[in-house]
């Protein structure tokens, strides 16, 4: 076990750490492994991209920071550290200080978000009343300004609607601006834009590259798709079978992929975006398998065409490869070749 | 082989549906779901259909498969007005036109096994002896990539990708002349989705298909069609050769629906966004007028790209 230690990073500080979290959900099936042994960093000011296919323990991985994973889910190990303070040691009711005030979490269906029944700007203000104790006053007009920066024509009538008069993109402006309200260090969005069309997308994408820059918010962004973490991630861990399969800075992992799955994922993916017309995409053969029967050794292995009889018996761990200090991990016995040598003292 | 011509339909809505519009959206009496639209498709083409969600694209594939009545306009099918055909002879047309729907979840029925749902179409045409059908069955499904352990399983068993190639295997069973194929990979993750475009593309050779394919994305119709049409607010805003929209897209609707594509390129995604913060934010409507070819199989609407 190898803990993602400092020499991942050349300076800057990490506003969260996550070290070998595991959170299992208790099933018919026996305990499955959502998160395994699943560890990243996120330094200030910048955006760690979680990527992967449904299922592989990305959403959890959001969920387990925030502690919001109910029954029969559960977290059983790791750390979750945000500002050197381990959440996972806080009581339930210093928890709730750091949920929506220190860390807000914004998520993928932006309707169902949304209580139908409330006013947006009700909504909207719930969050300022309880951290910031703002009056109710202050905490609407505040509101509306929030919404008017996220670029919503009308706040002020926004805020006096009911969520379904609003369309899915104006949705998910207001949960944008909800998870700003109380100014958080760290959010937390859970495919923000998957549920939106095309150029609403490009929008929401836009805004919150915008807040990025301006306000150096720092952001956990999960999504299954590659051009959304292209588009605002500076670092990625690709997410395989509840387990981190390969984690870099972004330029590396989109132009020198190291795993054999990122690898193909990414062609397949890159395939359909290709000026040449090829008749066949490249594909990754198979189906993500089911966490109540887990392959032995490598959990890629049954759908790798680089395999061998020893990725069949030996689970790898995540180490380093490349020069030393260029902070690319990768899960993958056929990569020992380029692992970095550690120290000889 | 199939042609549209100034299809229409129109939606009214109840007076609940208008209040529920509220104070925001526009209060409208009738939704213009499809709204004169026209076009053709030949004999073992490819045809693309790309807009958001809400531009009438599901609502057209609706009313060509005769699932709606349009409000107005002509389809013919092979030459026969389709839409003047009934009873026997509508079946008969019917069998030759066959869909895959987009959520696999919702358009397979949970209490028949897998056999009996590709089944089902030969049994309702009349084709075949029992033994005849049993073979086909399972040649379709061992060509839709499936096995024969999965004749008596039930849909529940099966994922999301394994379901998409079960409504395949149901569609072409018939062996049909047209496909209509509505978003048939927008609800399958990343890898399943390559993995059902290559078996489209075989398919396709296989059967002599035609396709009728409905997205909302237009990466992976560049792959599968041979012409692409875009829609925007039941219209068609553009019609041309899948490789002319892609390389020469002339409506401003289509080159934000191309731009708008997040593309797994750190580089050209940075490129993109700056493009977009330069340029001022889009006018509230589109110019939705009349087709016009501006080149050679290229049309375009509301006049847009017509030299001088």
């Amino acid at each position: 076990m190898i803990p993602l230690d400092s020499n991942i990073s050349s300076g800057g500080e990490f506003l969260l750490q996550v070290r070998h979290l595991r959170t299992i959900f208790q099933t018919e099936q026996g305990s499955l492994p959502a998160v395994d042994d699943v560890s990243f960093n996120v330094r200030r000011g910048e955006t760690l991209g979680v990527v992967g296919e449904s299922g592989c323990g990305k959403s959890v991985t959001g969920l387990s920071i925030l502690r919001l994973v109910g029954p029969p889910g559960k977290i059983v190990q790791g750390e979750v550290l945000f500002q050197e303070t381990n959440l996972r040691e806080l009581s339930r009711s210093e928890m709730r200080k750091v949920r929506g005030r220190q860390i807000a979490m914004i998520f993928q269906e932006p309707m169902s978000a949304l209580d139908p029944l409330m006013k947006i700007g009700v909504q909207m203000i719930e969050g300022m009343q309880e951290h910031l104790g703002y009056v109710r006053k202050s905490a609407w007009k505040q509101g509306v300004e929030l919404l008017q920066r996220m670029g919503l024509p009308q706040a002020a009538a926004c805020m006096n609607a009911y969520p379904h008069q609003l369309s899915g993109g104006m949705c998910q402006r207001v949960l944008i601006a909800m998870a700003l309200a109380c100014q958080p260090q760290l959010l937390i969005a859970d495919e923000p834009a998957t549920a939106l069309d095309v150029t609403t997308q490009a929008r929401i994408l836009d805004l919150l590259r915008e807040l990025k820059s301006e306000q150096s918010l720092t952001m956990l962004m999960i999504s299954h798709d590659f051009g959304v973490i292209a588009d605002v991630a500076d670092w990625v861990a690709v997410m395989y079978a509840g387990q981190v399969v390969e984690y870099g800075p972004a330029e590396q992992i989109f132009y020198r992929p190291s795993h054999p799955y990122t690898q193909r994922l990414l062609a397949s993916v890159a395939g359909i975006y290709s000026d040449v017309k090829q008749e066949y995409l490249p594909v990754v053969e198979g189906t993500v398998p089911d966490m109540g029967a887990l392959p032995s050794g490598c959990r890629f292995h049954p759908r790798c065409p680089e395999a061998e009889a020893d990725c069949r018996k030996i689970h790898p761990e995540l180490f380093p490869i490349g020069k030393e200090g260029a902070s690319h991990w990768v899960r993958c016995l056929k990569r020992e070749n380029v692992r970095v040598k550690p120290h000889a003292e | 082989m199939l042609e549209i011509k100034k299809l229409y339909k129109h939606f009214v809505l109840s007076r609940t549906g208008q209040r529920g519009l509220g104070p925001i959206a526009e209060n409208r009496q009738m939704i213009r779901a499809v709204d004169g639209v026209s076009f053709t498709i030949d004999q073992g083409e490819s045809f693309g259909l790309v807009g958001e969600s809400g531009c009438g694209k599901t609502t057209l594939a609706r009313c060509v498969l005769r699932l709606l009545e349009p409000t107005a306009g002509q389809i013919f099918f092979m030459g026969k007005d389709f839409l003047a055909l009934s009873g026997v002879e509508l079946r008969r047309q019917r069998k030759r036109i066959q869909a895959v729907f987009q959520d696999p979840y919702g358009s397979l029925n949970p209490r028949m096994s897998i056999g009996k749902i590709v089944e089902e179409p030969l049994v309702i045409h009349h084709l075949g002896t029992h033994r005849e059908r049993k073979e086909q069955v399972g040649e379709l499904l061992h060509m839709v990539g499936l096995d024969d352990k999965q004749l008596n399983r039930y849909p529940e068993e099966l994922s999301g990708g394994q379901r998409q190639r079960v409504a395949l295997a149901r569609a072409l069973v018939t062996r049909p002349d047209l496909l209509v194929a509505d978003e048939p990979v927008s609800s399958l993750d990343i890898s399943i989705q390559a993995q059902i475009v290559n078996l489209l593309q075989t398919l396709k050779r296989e059967f002599q298909l035609t396709l009728l394919f409905i997205s909302h994305g237009l990466p992976i119709v560049r792959h599968l069609c041979d012409r692409v049409a875009v829609m925007c607010q039941g219209r068609i805003v553009e019609l041309t050769k899948t490789r002319e929209i892609f390389e020469n897209p002339l409506h401003p609707y289509t080159r934000e629906l191309l731009e708008g594509v997040p593309e797994p390129d750190p580089r050209i995604q940075r490129r993109e966004a700056d493009q977009r913060k330069q340029r001022p934010p889009r006018a509230g409507s589109q110019s939705l007028g009349e087709l016009e070819e501006v080149a050679k199989d290229h049309w375009v609407a509301g006049g847009i790209g017509v030299k001088a």
